[in-house]
């Protein structure tokens, strides 16, 4: 059985410190597809090998028998999320994930002493499939899962303070850790507030604007104006064409049986369009212009007779004429 | 017409027509202009859009009538030719519009411009008349007060009602056989004293007669609502406005229109097609009832069981003697009210 010295750790690292650097990048690869097709908004996510240097002071320190094996982090990586509503959604996702193989769950914050302040980390162990060592060995990688407020304290504190006992550190990690409360109560509230709106109209509105945003990316990439996007959908509710899933059933079937005439149509008036003329086109540099074109399939003349007093008509209508839809506008 | 949408304006020339007074022996003068517009990228982008939105579907396919003696199909051939000659070939245009223009039309602008919808030249003719607004100016007046002056404009131009548009685009693509051809939109034609503008100005006819074109949207439309999945009220609902449609007052018919008022809801797209598919034209039209006045008279309504109801339309509409709903295993019930039977006779064949 081989003894890991220190000084042998680092060599058979350096020599096999390829294979660590490709698995870092293809656990972040991994990650960042599975929370991108979870539906997952906006979240941070990082993975680094550790340096050879690094396991060499870690294994002086630790005198892991099999590093590695017993080095939780030879691969570690980061997802920074908004709340702690995300934190428990990426972790059932990545337990529910084929991808990835979850081997232990450490979760500070179930076993921490209430009374202690104290950073209460969350953890995953996994494994990703085809990640392995050169002695065809799964690649542990240790996941940090944290709110963003979590990081900006962790990210300080190791910054600036050092963890070894002094009479003068004792002072300054009661500063530091004072601030875990208010980070607990940021993240609850912040939880709270979120819970209070998710299930409500206005936030259904809000993510079909955000589903209309990402969905126009397929066929005229660029930024869109999410509020205007949201008052046309709102008006268009209030015109009689449906909640928020019937409009977006109409547009996913639009998109999913006219992709080749929705192609075309941005190809002759999206931004990135040599004949794209500002002041014509804009509105198809919008989300809600495929809506449009999905209400204006299904039924223009009914479109046109419910809208024609309201102030949806005139964009619409662009959108109509631009697509070379006549019945739409009242002659 | 292929789609408005992609039409691009590359050179407008533009004279405006003006009244003569009234002891001139003319009743119109021209304003000419010796060069084209020169026109920054937003104010193009305004025109072209003003154009497409007056031209999307409402264009009438014209023919050039070689019986009349326009000069324009002589200066429309004269611009494809010979590039140099559009600016005075525009003049010529101008000019001649001034010379035929009843009394009664109005003052406006006459635009010539070259264009193209995709590979396709266009020559662009178009009397656009002036309309009317009020400018309102913040100011402070003699007494220190914040008041609106007011300015009264009377030459607008470009606005966005429709009506104020006759224009007739010649397509150099679709005339290759020789014989110009293209599209008119002027809402007034139809009323013989507009109709000055296609005939005499342009030199053109409409491909069909109105006469045709009345008759075939009851022909399509007849088929195309029998054809589609409208219920059997809602089919009734629109024969009957099919007919009455036919039968009004206005000189005008536009089918997008009459989709969009008579079809029931849900179904506008699904009528459109079917009429296209059975060679409906969607552009308005003059109308002219002269060849079907006689299937206005009655709808007939045939049933399964080989039982026929021949009705004036107005009683098969909305509170009418014939109500029909939809009854139990896909039948229709079908009451006659407030009548009684005067007549019996044997008869054969077609009613």
């Amino acid at each position: 059985m081989t003894s890991w010295t220190p000084e042998k750790t680092f060599a058979e690292y350096t020599d096999k410190y390829e294979i660590y650097k490709a698995a870092a990048a293809g656990a972040e690869g991994t990650l960042i597809t599975c929370l991108t097709e979870a539906g997952f908004g906006p979240v941070t996510i990082s993975a680094r090998e550790k340096q050879p240097l690094e396991l060499f002071k870690k294994q002086r320190l630790k005198g892991y028998a099999n590093p590695w094996t017993d080095c939780p982090d030879l691969v570690g990586a980061r997802i920074i999320v908004s709340d702690t509503i995300q934190k428990s959604e990426v972790l059932a996702t990545l337990v529910s994930d084929a991808r990835v193989s979850v081997l232990e769950i450490e979760d500070q914050a179930a076993t921490a002493d209430p009374s202690r302040l104290e950073y209460r980390g969350l953890h995953v162990h996994v494994n990703f499939p085809g990640l392995v060592n050169s002695g065809e060995v799964a690649i542990r990688v240790e996941i940090q899962i944290r709110t963003t407020a979590e990081h900006a304290w962790a990210e300080t504190v190791h910054k600036y303070h050092y963890k070894a006992k002094s009479a003068a550190t004792a002072e300054i990690s009661r500063t530091f850790n004072r601030l875990l409360v208010l980070v607990e109560l940021f993240d609850q509230e912040l939880s709270k507030g979120i819970e209070m709106v998710t299930g409500t109209e206005s936030f259904e509105v809000l993510e079909f604007s955000r589903y209309l945003e990402r969905q126009l990316q397929l066929f005229a990439p660029g930024p869109t104006d999410i509020e205007m996007t949201a008052e046309h959908i709102r008006g268009l509710m209030r015109s009689g064409f449906g909640d928020v899933k019937t409009l977006r059933t109409a547009t996913d079937r639009y998109i999913q049986d006219h992709k080749s005439a929705a192609t075309r149509v941005f190809s002759m008036h999206g931004q990135h369009s040599p004949s794209f003329d500002v002041a014509r086109d804009w509105m198809f540099t919008q989300g809600e212009s495929l809506l449009f074109l999905a209400l204006l399939d299904i039924d223009l003349y009914a479109l046109s007779s419910a809208l024609e007093s309201t102030d949806l008509y005139p964009r619409i209508e662009e959108i109509a004429l631009g697509s070379g839809l006549t019945g739409f506008n009242r002659q | 017409m292929a789609s408005y949408a992609a039409l691009v304006i590359k050179s407008i020339m533009m004279h405006q027509i003006r009244r003569e007074d009234q002891n001139s022996p003319d009743r119109f003068r021209v304003h000419l202009t010796d060069e084209p517009i020169e026109l920054s990228l937003d104010d193009l982008s305004f025109l072209t859009w003003r154009f497409v939105k007056v031209l999307s579907g409402r264009g009438m396919s014209v023919v050039e009538d070689r019986t009349l003696t326009s000069p324009i199909p002589g200066d429309v051939r004269a611009i494809w030719s010979d590039g140099e000659s559009f600016i005075e070939k525009s003049k010529n245009v101008a000019r001649h519009l001034a010379s035929i223009q009843p009394g009664s039309a109005a003052e406006g602008l006459l635009v010539v411009a070259l264009a193209s919808v995709g590979p396709d030249e266009l020559v662009l003719i178009s009397k656009v008349e002036h309309q009317e607004a009020m400018r309102l100016e913040p100011v402070t007046n003699q007494a220190g007060h914040q008041v609106f002056e007011v300015e009264r404009i009377r030459d607008l131009v470009f606005g966005d009602t429709a009506r104020i548009y006759k224009i007739g685009v010649i397509s150099k693509g679709q005339s290759s056989t020789g014989v110009l051809t293209g599209e008119l939109v002027d809402d007034q034609n139809g009323n013989q004293f507009a109709d000055y503008f296609l005939a005499r100005f342009l030199g053109m006819k409409l491909r069909e007669a109105p006469a045709v074109l009345t008759e075939r949207f009851l022909d399509t439309f007849t088929k195309a609502v029998n054809a589609s999945t409208m219920t059997t009220e809602e089919k009734l609902d629109a024969h009957s406005s099919i007919v009455t449609e036919l039968k009004s007052n206005s000189n005008r018919l536009n089918p997008e229109n009459f989709i969009r008022d008579h079809i029931a809801h849900g179904h506008g797209s699904e009528v459109h097609s079917l009429a296209q598919d059975l060679g409906a034209t969607f552009a308005p039209f003059a109308k002219d009832t002269a060849r079907i006045d006689s299937h206005l008279r009655r709808l007939r309504m045939e049933l399964s069981n080989g039982i026929l109801v021949i009705s004036p339309p107005e009683e098969l509409a909305d509170g009418g003697a014939v109500s029909v709903v939809s009854g139990p295993e896909g039948q229709d019930l079908i009451t006659i009210f407030g009548t009684k039977v005067v007549s019996v006779r044997p008869t054969g064949g077609r009613l």
